[in-house]
């Protein structure tokens, strides 16, 4: 992937992440996906939401757009249900993913267009200078159970340092035929010490080979174990 | 002895009761059967909100011969649906009143006269408990009634595809149907003698294809090119939906536009504004009291001038009426103020003839102007059903609006282009890729901090707005000008917007006879004003002269004409939630001409 072409008079041309930011890693493993995947540009649609998690196309070719909360993962439903030659990606942090977008996704799991929802949960909303998102209402459900639940039909999980397996990840996603979603742990190293990337790939363990793809439920207690971060695909549910 | 030719038929009827949609209902339903008659009809709710704390819900006239144009007073005939309603009727509207009770409404009632309406009552009763102890049966009866009581030559086939709300037509449900023709034959033997007035000249014209101004605005949005349309499937919003999806042939359905019913209206917008992004010409279908949840997919289709249509609907849920006034206040505000106030536009409709065009220029107004364009429409006035439908979409469709030589040759998405109009380009166009965000940006489309940038893109966009002034100048507005008067030789303006424009138009009709001569100037752009007429008129006229009609209680039109082009006159309010009569807005040219 070419960079964004740098602009002197836009200086929010790039993402213009704290420099030892996680998402970084979640940058360079959706570029590997597409690169491997040799997507052309124009067929590349990101939606992104607010936060650092919603500037990570700024660092993409291809077409943007930018929301407010909450309407993320709505837009790029919208836009992937009529358009079906593009590939669609939406962008948010798990805060997003977690508050103002808990209704789009559940009702964009229901309607299941073929599009990849990219979460960056780095367990924090740094733009609000450091709330947890774990002291939310929707507090104990993570992400990733929150997308099973939300009926989505893929939903992998993975670390963004581990930039070489979320690439694999993030292709699959991609190439499946259904509503997809992709929980990458990442590490917001300006607020939240204790989710550094050292700490995540010491929990961070591979979905066992004996879980079933598309065993929700299994899929579902695999997702509610806090105390592993997963690697792999924890649900891939069979077309009807 | 030749037979003598009855007297042509011009009733007014009111129908009342608690709050509810029974009133609403009936109301509907005679007045499509009126229309299918061959009666022409206008008929006029008044949302529960309203009426709640009046006596009148619905009022309708029918006539056979001359088209009415607003109901009247005094009322001919008035139904009251619950027992208790009739009682809280002003004298004048009781005279004549014959109750009929609904299926859950208590004993009998005796008006102040003594006489009790039992003998109504009882059947009405019956006939809806035996149907399906709805409401609907109840709303069915009473149509009815008033059918048989109009002696309507009313076939089965009449009743088969009207809608109400949600529930199934009468096909589908005989129940309904039952309901219907129990009381009608009731009403035409009972009434026969008891109803000492009689109403001729009604003759059936099964063609007439009854719509309504969502019907109407629905053909508007498919001569559009509209191919995507969302909204929360219950309500008004609901009603719209299903005048788009029985607009659609069932060819037509999966190929050119998709009707979606969304979870919340922000869902909705959100999917909506995703489509247009696409490429995908979309509306959004809002309340009015929930146009605060589209927001901020408004303002950022504004921002990253993406063309996205929301139609407005205010409907039951509104307190006051007129183009402003929201029970959320927001409409106005939303679509008038903020930093990118200058690349929206603002249509409105009350009036079922002109809904299907101007739902067809606000479409256009999104696309050419790549802005979002905002319809609202009022749902209250039915005006006139018999003579709407007859138009044809005829000389509705004309040649897109081209856009400037040379704008397509800019590079940028958002180039600072003279018209503030730059090369639109959607996803999939190999060498546009652009970012699109409500935070302003650059001409690529990057999101800038500079005071240089913001400053030349609001520019650009105000460019726009004046470009979209300048050619919608000529065609938003109705001017009730006859023979070759000119602007100047009127002695009054009268300004209104949406639901005023029937009622303005009779009471200028009225006061012509009285020699005060009247210029009707009615908006369908409330924004962009026609700015080169109002200038005209506010330097023509004095302040004395130049009526204002709001339909709220803040005076909103008047208070927009005098931001736009400082145009300040009398300004005429209501406060109560109910709408203008013409007899009122008479009474005000009548000393408006006396103070001359
Ligand atoms: S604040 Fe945290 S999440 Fe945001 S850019 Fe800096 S490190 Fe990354």
């Amino acid at each position: 992937m070419k960079p964004a072409p740098q602009d002197s008079t836009a200086p929010s041309a790039s993402p213009n992440w704290c420099a030892t930011c996680g998402h970084a890693g979640a940058l360079g493993a959706l570029a590997r996906a597409l690169v491997a995947m040799r997507l052309p540009e124009e067929r590349l649609v990101c939606v992104s939401g607010p936060g650092c998690a919603g500037k990570l196309p700024r660092g993409m070719r291809g077409y943007r757009l930018e929301v407010p909360a909450g309407l993320t993962l709505t837009v790029a439903a919208g836009l992937a249900m009529q358009r079906r030659d593009l590939s669609v990606v939406a962008i948010a942090g798990d805060m997003e993913a977690r508050t103002a977008g808990l209704l789009a996704l559940h009702a964009v799991g229901k309607r299941g267009p073929k599009l990849l929802y990219l979460i960056l949960d780095n367990g924090i909303a740094a733009q609000s200078a450091g709330s947890f998102s774990e002291a939310l209402p929707v507090a104990g459900a993570g992400c990733l159970e929150l997308c099973i639940q939300a009926n989505f039909a893929f939903v992998a999980s993975g670390i963004a340092a581990d930039t070489e397996s979320a690439a694999t990840f993030i292709r699959e996603a991609m190439e499946f035929e259904g509503s997809a979603a992709v929980v990458l742990r990442s590490a917001c190293t300006t607020f939240h010490d204790e989710g550094s990337d050292l700490a995540m790939r010491a929990s961070m363990q591979a979905v066992p080979r004996e879980h079933p793809a598309d065993d929700a439920l299994g899929a579902l207690s695999l997702a509610r174990r806090s105390d592993v971060v997963w690697s792999g695909v924890l649900l891939k549910r069979r077309r009807s | 002895m030749p037979t003598p030719t009855p007297p042509p038929l011009n009733v007014s009827i009111a129908l009342c009761g608690e709050a509810g949609a029974g009133i609403l209902h009936a109301g509907r339903i005679i007045t499509v059967i009126a229309a299918r008659c061959g009666l022409l009809v206008s008929a006029e709710e008044m949302p529960p909100r309203e009426f709640q704390c009046s006596p009148v819900a619905f009022r309708l006239r029918v006539a056979s011969a001359t088209p009415p144009r607003t109901p009247r007073v005094p009322v001919e005939l008035c139904i009251a649906l619950d027992g208790g309603a009739s009682a809280a009727l002003p004298e004048g509207l009781r005279r004549g009143c014959f109750c009929i009770l609904d299926s859950d409404a208590p004993e009998p009632v005796a008006e102040p006269d003594g006489r009790i309406v039992e003998w109504v009552r009882a059947p009405i009763r019956r006939i809806a408990l035996e149907a399906s102890a709805s409401t609907g049966a109840a709303a069915f009866g009473a149509a009815g009634i008033v059918c048989g009581l109009l002696n309507l030559t009313v076939e089965s086939d009449m009743l088969a595809d009207i809608h109400i709300g949600a529930r199934e037509p009468v096909a589908f449900n005989p129940g309904l149907g039952k309901a219907f023709f129990d009381a009608f034959h009731f009403a035409k033997k009972e009434f026969e003698s008891k109803f000492t007035r009689r109403f001729e000249g009604a003759h059936s014209n099964r063609e007439v294809s009854v719509t309504s101004i969502m019907d109407e605005a629905a053909r508007g949005l498919f001569v559009a090119g509209i191919r995507y349309v969302c909204g929360t499937p219950s309500g008004t919003v609901g009603a719209m939906l299903s005048a788009v999806a029985r607009g659609l042939s069932p060819g037509r359905r999966a190929s050119e536009c998709r009707v979606e019913s969304a979870e919340t209206p922000a869902i909705a917008a959100g999917l909506a504004l995703g489509a247009s992004f696409g490429g995908v010409p979309s509306t959004i279908v809002v309340e009015s009291s929930r146009f605060s949840e589209v927001c901020e997919a408004v303002a950022t289709a504004s921002v990253a001038e993406i063309p996205l249509h929301v139609i407005v609907l205010e409907g039951e849920a509104v307190i006051g009426g007129g183009f402003g006034a929201t029970e959320a206040g927001g409409l106005l505000s939303a679509v008038f103020s903020g930093p990118s106030q200058s690349t929206r536009a603002l249509f409105s409709v009350a009036d079922h003839a002109r809904a299907a065009r101007i739902a067809f220029e606000s479409v256009k107004a999104s696309e050419e102007f790549q802005l979002p364009s905002v319809l609202l429409i009022q749902d209250r006035a039915a005006n006139i059903l018999g003579i709407a439908n007859l138009r044809n979409m005829d000389g509705l469709v004309r040649p897109a609006r081209r856009r400037p030589a040379g704008v397509f040759d800019a590079a940028y998405r958002y180039e600072t282009a003279p018209t503030g109009i730059s090369a639109m380009a959607v996803p999939g166009d190999p060498g546009m890729e652009f970012a699109a965000t409500p935070r302003e940006h650059d001409r690529r489309g990057l999101p800038v901090e500079g005071g240089k940038l913001r400053e030349s893109m609001q520019m650009k966009r105000l460019r726009k707005s004046e470009t979209m002034r300048h050619q919608l100048e000529s065609s938003e507005f109705s001017l009730n000008v006859t023979g070759d008067l000119e602007v100047e030789d009127f002695e009054f303006v009268a300004i209104g917007s949406g639901l005023t424009s029937e009622t303005i138009s009779e009471a200028v009709a009225l006061a012509s006879r009285e020699s005060i001569r009247i210029l009707h100037l009615h908006l369908f752009a409330i924004k962009p004003l026609p700015r080169k007429l109002f200038l005209r008129i506010r330097d023509r006229f004095e302040e004395r002269q130049l009526l204002v009609f709001d339909e709220n209680p803040m005076g909103e039109l008047a208070a927009w004409l005098k931001l736009e082009v400082g145009l300040v006159g009398q300004s005429f309010k209501r406060a109560d939630g109910l709408p203008f009569r013409a007899h009122e807005v008479l009474q005000r040219f009548r000393e408006a001409s006396a103070r001359r």
